[in-house]
């Protein structure tokens, strides 16, 4: 008997069991015979180009490619023999008699150490002299930011190409000329030149020194990397796995992790080139106080002594709803996790928020009611798997460049596109249909589409009867409410033909598996918690959610939004989304606290901006900030300086001198994520660990022991702990959706909560049995749509989008240290339709001043038909063009979040 | 001296090549009818009996490949791809079916799609054929007109249509896997065989791809059967093969005759025999990736087995005579930079060795006498390996031409 899916096969005279299908070049190697490859890639589709694999097989004539042929059962193999090692030999005597070998200790040389293996190293082994290639010769290619191409060593093995192409689904390399004059060429000519966006997937692959890394390759050297520290990146949330290659105490380069998830390898440009900020001298390394209206040095002793001596003053004179803080999505999940404590146990508030009140909190309050998880449902494999994909108000090729190569590769085998977005984003061009509605329609198109699906016949009327609140007379209310949305009004309000409604209805509602991803488009709006309702109504009405390959994912914009969340740093939620309100699960957290369930808090605390109006009008007099830098990301950013500045006390905890800091009386220097131990949690509900490769530098320290010390000196101490491990055990004891984790555990690979015991495997798709509600089941929540409460007009004709590009993060305050990040992108700009720059007399590249009722800024105008003729985008990286200043902070009021997508604005020659 | 006997050529000269009336009259498309008649497995299992080889150049049974696609493909869609790419030197037969009489090609390829169950049909059609393309293009058009293309053909229930493709130059694309890449709009790579077409073809679907000329064999088995077809030829190569015959002969052109024919009476009756008198310092069969006969072995039975026992091909069907005065190492030289030329270059083996072989072949121009057979048994050595490791046929075509004028005619060097 043998074990399911396995057969017997011979190799070389030995039986063993391989699985059967499983190519027999992979099944060989694990069983311990060498063949030789240079074209094979475990990522690739198989190539046969390099010929270095090939086998016999008995009953197969002549020789045949192992990276091609796949197990069946009975199989008789010959891998060595002395035919098949002279053809191996003969093959790389030919290629060395075209490319170069040898590695200059920047890379690994995959073909020399086979010209090792085969003999061939010595010159006079070799047979066949060197080929004249100066016809086909080409001159290295040193025009990208990233990377050298030196065609001299390049072997065709095509693993750049088919990287750019199967794994990123980007295609921009293809094979040029032919015979031996092909050649790797990037876009029509030149790397740089070409559509290229410094992923380095195909520097990743490439066996020998044709394409090598750029950055730091005077510095580097193979042999005296001292360590790889396998960690989780610090941008978006979509947790890549990588390996941080550390010579001389320096990251000096950056790989994807192979074979594990969410990323298997893959990185985009950030991930890759964006460690620069690590050792940046710009970095604060030592605590600073401010003294007569200045900051000065000062030793650890004094800052935290200046900080919680202000703490507890206020504390004193106004009491504890007088203190707050911003924790940080881009903190570990031990750090956010002691922070709030810190501010439950030593400020005695639940005034703790961080900028996820800022991205994702309508869509949070709307899931949590629709499905009771406001998470997301499914894995980000299901994205490359389902059948269709809806995106709505997501720039996924940008903001989350790794998930999108999952869209792009189901997309190549044959998934659908459906996109929503009134702004054209490089995900337009793989869309089936792009609906290009009026910014801040939303919720009649999405109720359209819900009428459309009703009326086609295209609901799923049993999932509604088992798995939907009040089943079909729950179903009735959403058909009355949304039978007013007829394709013709819904062309009135959103622009969409009907068409088009229809066709993008028909393709979301008729897949047999269908996946949502829904972004900051429909998030950040005075009604983005009715725009994500609208569009969970039209989800559950046609059944696409709790079951495998349907459901809905938000995917989150830094690296630990979801774990922050997770572990407590919320106005409303103590660790594992149980509300602060629950006396019985505080008293439980106190006991684990050691406090007295009385000290804590049950009262909802202050979300972020509330936290800034209330520092404005006086009511918060100290404030604790963790990594964050509300004064560029904030909306109305004028009134958030003010607000700040009113403070009694303000204590920042970064890594860079940021706009926030500068307004600070204390600013400790902190840890960044390549100095310390600790977890992120992505968007998927993966817990990723994060590990110590380098040291900090001058003096700065974790924030983990920042925030021990300071509750220290406080006198209201919230444990000792010897590392982030045992932070982490408690947080597994607070929060039962993470119970079963330990860093054992987390060692081996990120695990899905919930997870809440040690054998549990972790959960990669929720809602499979029961919705997260109180009776297990989803509901419906009708909305109408309503205008904006700003709308253009005579005086303010454009409407203002805002939001991210691709090699810029957030307030860039990491990504602008990155020299790579920062050749590929380091302007703001606006983006107006070309006819409305005609129409003002506007020319492209031009300076131009923007103003909204709140503020006005000067920027650089570039024409582009990216966005439509009235509507305005500009990216909120730069400090110097603060399109914070701009936007409104007028709140939804379910969610709080504020309208950075939506702000009437004029714009004039500056 | 034999008779020409026109199978595939049976409506050349009678029928106006534009005119699908025409065909009709002089009996066309009533073997397309006779074919709708029967079953689909009935017409694989007539056309397997025939033993019918493909005209293409490998001669594989024909009937084999139509019954691995028909059950390859049971529950899907499957396509048929005519390779009407004719790149290879000295072949021109497909373009005097295309240009004589078009509908031959569309009526068989209606008649194997009907038989393995094919929605769709392509010809892949060399750019360079512009007057095939045009009179193919009419005739596709003519027949969807005449009820013989599209939904429910002549009220059969069975629906098919054809699309013509134009190639773009590359010799390799006439390989039936290149040419499916290129068909899908990719480079014209080779893919790795097997899986081969008929499992995995056009769009990862099963996919019958046969040369013209082996589709205009078609109607005539639908029509009269395969006894009637295996009554021609020899044993092992059924039928009618039409020879290309070109290079220093009186008379070149083209006949269509029945397998078994000797290669003397091709060169002797049918092309006048060599031009200006003598004998032939050799004939080159099957093209570039053919093999060379001495002069004085011109007896031979051309069918496809009989010249594989003796290490030869019959390929494509293209003989070209050499004549007494040509250099055989100049000929050898131009055949290695054909392939130079058309290496793809995805395949070390063959990057690198077609490049070497036309340096060592300019050098047997250059090289003493004395020294050429050396230097040409050399060639042949690195031929065999390169043969042995190339991905495609292309790198495995050089040593066809090199061994057989190592083995036979080192003396003519």
């Amino acid at each position: 008997m043998t074990e399911a899916g396995f057969v017997e096969i011979v190799i070389d005279g030995r039986t063993f069991l391989a699985r059967e299908g499983e190519l027999l070049l992979v099944a060989a190697r694990e069983a311990g015979f060498p063949i030789p490859s240079l074209c094979w890639h475990r990522k690739l589709s198989p190539t046969g180009a390099c010929r270095l694999c090939v086998v016999k097989v008995e009953g197969s004539r002549g020789l045949v490619t192992s990276c091609s042929i796949y197990v069946k059962a009975g199989m008789v193999v010959t891998a060595f023999d002395e035919e098949l090692e002279e053809a191996r030999k003969f093959i790389l005597d030919y290629l060395l008699s075209e490319v170069d070998c040898g590695t200059d200790g920047t890379f690994r040389d995959e073909f020399a150490e086979l010209v090792e293996r085969y003999g061939l190293a010595e010159p006079s082994a070799r047979r066949f002299p060197k080929l004249d290639m100066a016809e086909a010769g080409r001159a290295v290619d040193s025009s990208s930011p990233v990377l050298t191409f030196d065609p001299s060593r390049c072997v065709k093995c095509f693993r750049c190409v088919k990287a750019c192409a199967e794994v990123q689904g980007k295609g921009v390399l293809q094979m040029a000329e032919r015979g031996l004059r092909s050649v790797i060429l990037a876009g029509t000519g030149t790397w740089g030149a070409s559509e290229c966006d410094g992923c380095g997937e195909c520097i990743q692959l490439c066996p020998t020194g044709a394409i090598v890394e750029k950055p730091h390759r005077g510095e580097i050297d193979l042999a005296s990397v001292e360590a790889h520290v396998p960690t989780t990146c610090p941008y978006c949330g979509v947790g890549c796995q990588m390996e941080l290659l550390v010579q001389d105490g320096r990251i000096l380069r950056v790989e994807g992790i192979e074979g594990k998830s969410p990323n298997d390898g893959r990185l985009c440009v950030k991930g890759r080139f964006g460690s620069d900020f690590v050792h940046s001298p710009e970095r604060l390394m030592k605590p600073l106080v401010r003294e007569e209206g200045r900051l000065r040095e000062a030793s650890w002793d004094e800052a935290l002594g200046r900080a919680a001596e202000g703490f507890l003053a206020v504390k004193g004179k106004y009491g504890s709803g007088a203190l707050a803080g911003y924790s940080s999505a881009k903190c570990t999940n031990e750090e956010n996790y002691l922070f709030q404590k810190l501010v439950r146990v030593s400020f005695g508030t639940n005034n703790v928020d961080y900028c996820t009140r800022l991205c994702h909190a309508s869509t949070v309050t709307a899931m949590l009611k629709a499905i009771g998880d406001a998470a997301g449902s499914n894995s980000i494999e299901d994205f490359e798997t389902a059948d269709c994909l809806l995106v709505i108000g997501d720039n996924l090729i940008e903001t989350h460049p790794v998930t999108a190569t999952y869209v792009k590769r189901g997309k190549a085998a044959g998934s659908r596109i459906v996109l929503i977005d009134p702004k054209e984003t490089p995900l337009a061009r793989y869309a089936d249909i792009w609906l290009r509605p009026r910014l801040g329609t939303d919720v009649a198109l999405l109720n359209g589409m819900t009428r459309l699906v009703i009326q086609r016949g295209w609901i799923d009327r049993d999932f509604i009867e088992r798995r939907v609140h009040g089943g079909m007379a729950s179903f009735a209310q959403l058909e009355a409410l949304v039978a007013a949305y007829t394709p013709e009004r819904v062309l009135g309000i959103t622009g969409v033909a009907p068409s088009d409604l229809v066709e993008a209805t028909r393709l979301y509602a008729t897949a047999p598996t269908a996946m949502i991803a829904t972004g900051m488009g429909m998030s950040q709006q005075t009604t983005g918690t009715h725009g994500v309702f609208s569009l969970m109504n039209l989800m559950l009405a046609c059944g696409k959610i709790g079951k495998q390959g349907c459901g809905i994912d938000p995917p989150r914009g830094q690296n630990n939004v979801q774990g922050a969340t997770d572990v407590g740093a919320s106005p409303i939620y103590y660790p594992g989304y149980i509300p602060s309100s629950d006396a019985v699960n505080r008293a439980r957290i106190a006991r684990l606290w050691g406090v007295d369930p009385g000290e804590l808090s049950g009262s909802r605390g202050l979300t972020t901006i509330e936290i800034a109006k209330a520092a404005h009008d006086g009511q918060i007099k100290g404030m604790l900030i963790m990594g964050e830098n509300p004064l560029i990301t904030d909306p109305n950013s004028a009134h958030v300086e003010e607000a700040l500045r009113s403070l009694d006390i303000l204590v920042v905890q970064d890594i860079f001198m940021t706009a926030t800091a500068a307004l600070a009386d204390v600013v400790l220097p902190a840890a960044s994520f390549a100095e310390k131990e600790g977890s992120f949690t992505n968007s998927d509900r993966r817990v990723l660990r994060v590990r110590r490769a380098v040291d900090s530098p001058g003096e700065a320290r974790e924030d983990l022991w920042i925030l021990q010390e300071l509750a220290k000196r406080m006198g209201r101490p919230i444990g000792s702990y010897a590392g982030a491990s045992e932070v982490f055990d408690e947080i597994a004891q607070a929060a039962p959706i993470l119970g079963g984790l330990d860093y054992q555990r987390l060692g081996g690979g990120g695990i899905q909560w919930p997870c809440p015991d040690s054998k549990h495997p972790g959960t990669p798709t929720l809602f499979l049995d029961r919705f997260s509600t109180e009776d297990g089941l989803a509901s419906f929540n009708p909305v109408d749509y309503e205008e904006q409460s700003e709308l253009a007009d005579s005086a303010w004709p454009f409407v203002l989008n805002s939001g991210r590009i691709l090699y810029q993060y957030h307030s860039a305050t990491m990504s602008r240290r990155c020299p790579v990040l920062v050749e590929y992108a380091n302007e703001a700009y606006v983006l107006m339709h070309p006819a409305d720059a005609a129409r003002l007399g506007l020319s492209d590249g031009e300076r131009v001043r923007i103003s909204s009722r709140r503020s006005s800024i000067e920027t650089k105008l570039r024409c582009s038909e990216e966005v439509s003729a009235g509507e305005l985008f500009m990216p909120f990286h730069f400090e110097e063009s603060p399109v914070n200043r701009l936007t409104r902070d007028e709140l939804d009021p379910h969610s709080k979040i504020a309208p950075f997508k939506y702000s009437a604005c004029k714009v004039e020659r500056a | 001296m034999p008779e020409e006997r026109r199978i595939a050529l049976s409506y050349l000269g009678r029928v106006e090549p534009g005119s699908i009336d025409d065909y009709i009259a002089a009996g066309g498309y009533a073997a397309l009818k006779a074919a709708l008649a029967r079953q689909p497995d009935e017409l694989v299992a007539e056309l397997s009996a025939s033993g019918l080889r493909g005209r293409g150049g490998a001669g594989f049974p024909t009937g084999r490949k139509e019954r691995s696609t028909a059950q390859a493909c049971e529950e899907c869609d499957c396509y048929v791809v005519c390779n009407a790419d004719e790149g290879e030197p000295g072949t021109f037969k497909d373009r005097v079916i295309m240009e004589g009489e078009p509908h031959v090609l569309v009526e068989g390829m209606i008649i194997a799609a009907y038989a393995i169950g094919a929605g769709a049909g392509y010809i892949y059609i060399r750019g360079e054929y512009s007057r095939s393309i045009e009179l193919v293009g009419k005739a596709i058009a003519d027949a969807r007109q005449g009820g013989f293309l599209g939904k429910n053909l002549l009220g059969s229930g069975y629906s098919f249509d054809i699309e013509l493709r134009r190639g773009a130059g590359s010799y390799l694309c006439g390989e039936e896997l290149t040419l499916l890449e290129s068909l899908e709009g990719k480079r014209g790579y080779p893919r790795i065989k097997p899986p081969f077409p008929a499992e995995v073809g056009y769009r990862g679907t099963p996919t019958l791809v046969s040369n013209v000329e082996t589709f205009a064999n078609l109607p005539f088995i639908a029509e009269r059967g395969a006894e009637a077809y295996l009554a021609l030829g020899t044993p092992s190569s059924p039928g009618t093969k039409i020879f290309c015959l070109s290079g220093d002969v009186e008379k070149p052109g083209f006949v269509e005759v029945e397998f078994g024919t000797s290669l003397r009476s091709l060169v002797e009756d049918f092309a006048g025999g060599v031009r200006g008198g003598g004998r032939p310092l050799a004939v080159l069969l099957g093209g570039a990736a053919g093999t060379f006969v001495p002069g004085e072995d011109l007896d031979l039975p051309m069918d496809f087995d009989g010249l594989r026992k003796l290490g030869l091909t019959l390929g494509s069907g293209a003989v070209m005579v050499l004549g007494p005065r040509r250099s055989l190492s100049a000929m050898i030289s131009s055949m290695m930079d054909f392939f130079r030329h058309e290496s793809c270059g995805k395949c070390i083996p063959c990057r690198v060795g077609t490049h070497r072989l036309a340096r060592a072949a300019a050098r047997l121009v250059e090289t003493p006498k004395a020294e050429r057979k050396m230097l040409l048994g050399s060639m042949v050595a690195e031929a065999r390996l390169m043969a042995s490791t190339s991905l495609c046929p292309l790198g495995q075509s050089p040593v066809l031409p090199l061994e057989s004028a190592f083995a036979r005619l080192q003396d003519s060097l």
